[in-house]
């Protein structure tokens, strides 16, 4: 018989011992690679943000199109384009379209899904919903319901995506802060679920129907994430916005991942995980470089189709401000105290929150308008600042507290709804000498509802004294609200009528 | 703390705004020209985290904010 040399039987030894432990040995994990892209709170930034002292400037939706282009090229199979909210409002270019040049721009760089911030519900419901309708991608939002718990129409609670053979569920929650960050009225018929209470069915939903990973696209803020990770089991990763925070490190918590990218599109989230699909869990995840920075210099590359959307609406833009949108029979002038541009603007203001009296600070009044017929650019130009209308319940001695103030910084405040009569050599703290509400003398312990601006509702320009109103509600862009009066009562003639008076 | 309120801290300074106003508004609230130095760009503002935040960031009850010189 013949014998086999020693070194073979050692090889065919090992090659049959190897052969069982492959046989027999529990199989290696099947892992696949995943990239979750994501912007959140663009807030219609469609152009890119100049940079400081002649840096190149960052963003810009043509720039973060090119990216997510080279990050798809780089995983075909296994990429998902992602927006956490509040994508619309917030620059004239989307402001003046009601944010058809960014859904127009979501839909050319293949967005896959987009949860519902609080600011898309700024421009009214029908404005909404024109929006939903546009967008070739799931609007997603879990938690905002009627009294019948039916969501809103068009809206989803999820969407499912197969990627490299894993089925994603990506499920969209809503900050409940809508219901009060938004117009009274813009989502009239709906409440905004707790997500705890919202969450845990879907989430034991998408898993019986065999989702391998669940992300929730959250619009609720990075501390409310957290939060959320903590009392909510079976989410994988929370793609996040709401608080504009540029998460730089993977925040982990409990077994959930959550990101967030910045605000304005000057970060584009790139997350790239490895799941295993048997585990059905994220087994790899970066904790650093998850955020790229969007450069938008003049060698930096972009994407020309995105490019040329953007082009076509902002050449209207010049068209678009010069719409007349009101007539003015007076020359619109202002002045310390008593004007009769502050007359206007205050009685817009009072008028679209239905309140008592406004008061609006001069300072946010940045042009006066000659007689005649009145364009959108010089609505912009007087009121340039972002302000919300912000109406609260305020005491009539709050009131007086507020226009002794006003006494001290040499008539900074313009008023509707009301008459004050001023003694400036009387001493400080006492110069209200006449104060009458809707005609009436003030009482000062009666509450008035009482519409200012944001700026002026969180104390500024030490206005501290709108800091303790109650029962407060935002508004409507102040220019919406001189708008819509514009609309309804040109041609104008505001005049000084003798709201604030002045002795001796 | 009424319901319709929230308190945040700036550099550990307590503020009461109200609810629903945002990063912006802590800062005016707390020190009118903190905003101005953020809003210029001077300024960074981060949360307890140290993450960078936006002006028009949200806020909830007993959120930490810190002013400081912005990343290079």
């Amino acid at each position: 018989m013949k014998k086999f040399p020693a070194v073979l039987s050692a090889v065919l030894f090992f090659l049959a011992t190897s052969l069982f432990a492959s046989l027999f040995a529990p199989a290696a994990a099947e892992t696949v690679d995943l990239t979750i892209l994501h912007i959140n709170d663009f807030h219609g930034h469609l152009m890119p943000t100049p940079g400081k002292d002649g840096k190149p400037g960052t963003g810009g939706m043509a720039y973060i199109a090119k990216m997510v282009s080279e990050e798809r090229e780089k995983n075909p199979e296994g990429t998902l384009l992602l927006s956490a909210g509040d994508m619309f409002q917030g620059t004239p270019i989307s402001n003046l379209f009601r944010g058809k040049p960014v859904i127009e721009a979501m839909n050319r760089m293949g967005f896959d899904a987009m949860t519902l911030g609080n600011h898309e519900f700024d421009w009214g419901m029908d404005a909404f919903q024109n929006l939903r309708k546009a967008a070739v991608f799931p609007f997603l939002s879990a938690n905002i319901v009627d009294d019948k718990g039916a969501l809103l129409p068009g809206v989803k609670p999820y969407a499912v995506f197969q990627k490299k053979g894993v089925k994603i569920a990506v499920i969209g929650v809503t900050t409940p802060e809508t219901q009060y960050t938004t117009k009274a009225g813009n989502i009239k018929g709906y409440h905004v679920l707790a997500v705890e209470k919202a969450l845990p069915p879907l989430i034991e939903k998408v898993k019986k129907e065999g989702a391998g990973l669940v992300i929730v696209l959250s619009h609720i803020g990075l501390d409310e994430d957290r939060n959320m990770a903590s009392q909510v089991g079976g989410i994988d990763l929370i793609v996040g916005g709401h608080s504009h925070t540029e998460v730089k490190t993977t925040v982990v918590a409990g077994s959930t991942i959550i990101v967030q990218a910045g605000y304005y599109g000057n970060y584009l989230g790139v997350l790239k995980i490895t799941v295993d699909t048997d585990a059905k869990k994220i087994v790899q995840y970066p904790e650093r470089r998850i955020l790229r920075k969007v450069k938008a210099g003049p060698n930096d590359p972009f994407d020309a189709d995105v490019a040329g959307i953007i082009k076509k609406y902002d050449d209207q833009i010049r068209g678009e401000f010069g719409r007349v949108v009101g007539e003015t029979r007076v020359d619109l002038r202002k002045r310390p105290f008593e004007s009769n541009i502050g007359n206007l603007v205050c009685d817009a203001m009072r008028k679209a929150a239905r309140s008592e009296v406004a008061i609006q600070n001069n300072g946010g009044l940045r042009t006066s308008i000659p007689a005649g017929k009145i364009t959108l650019e010089q609505i912009y130009t007087l009121l340039p600042f972002d302000n919300n209308l912000m109406t609260m319940d305020l005491t009539g001695a709050q009131i007086v507290d507020i226009l002794e103030y006003n006494a001290k910084t040499e008539g900074m405040l313009q008023v509707s709804g009301l008459r004050v009569v001023y003694d400036l050599a009387a001493p400080e703290g006492s110069r209200v000498k006449e104060l009458s509400i809707g005609g009436k003398p003030v009482n000062r312990s009666h509450i008035y509802r009482v519409t200012t601006n944001d700026f002026l509702a969180a104390g500024g320009d030490r206005f501290g004294m709108f800091r303790e109103g109650k029962n407060a509600v935002v508004g409507d862009d102040i220019r919406e609200a001189v708008l819509d009066y514009l609309k309804k009562h040109s041609p104008v003639s505001p005049r000084i009528e003798g709201r604030i008076v002045v002795t001796p | 703390m009424s319901e319709d309120k929230m308190t945040v801290y700036v550099n550990g300074r307590e503020v009461s705004i109200h609810r629903g106003l945002k990063v912006k508004h802590a800062l005016i609230a707390c020190d009118q020209s903190l905003y101005d130095a953020a809003e210029a760009g001077d300024l960074a503002v981060r949360d307890a985290s140290g993450f960078n935040v936006g002006l028009e960031g949200s806020l909830h009850d007993g959120a930490k904010l810190y002013t400081g010189k912005p990343d290079e």
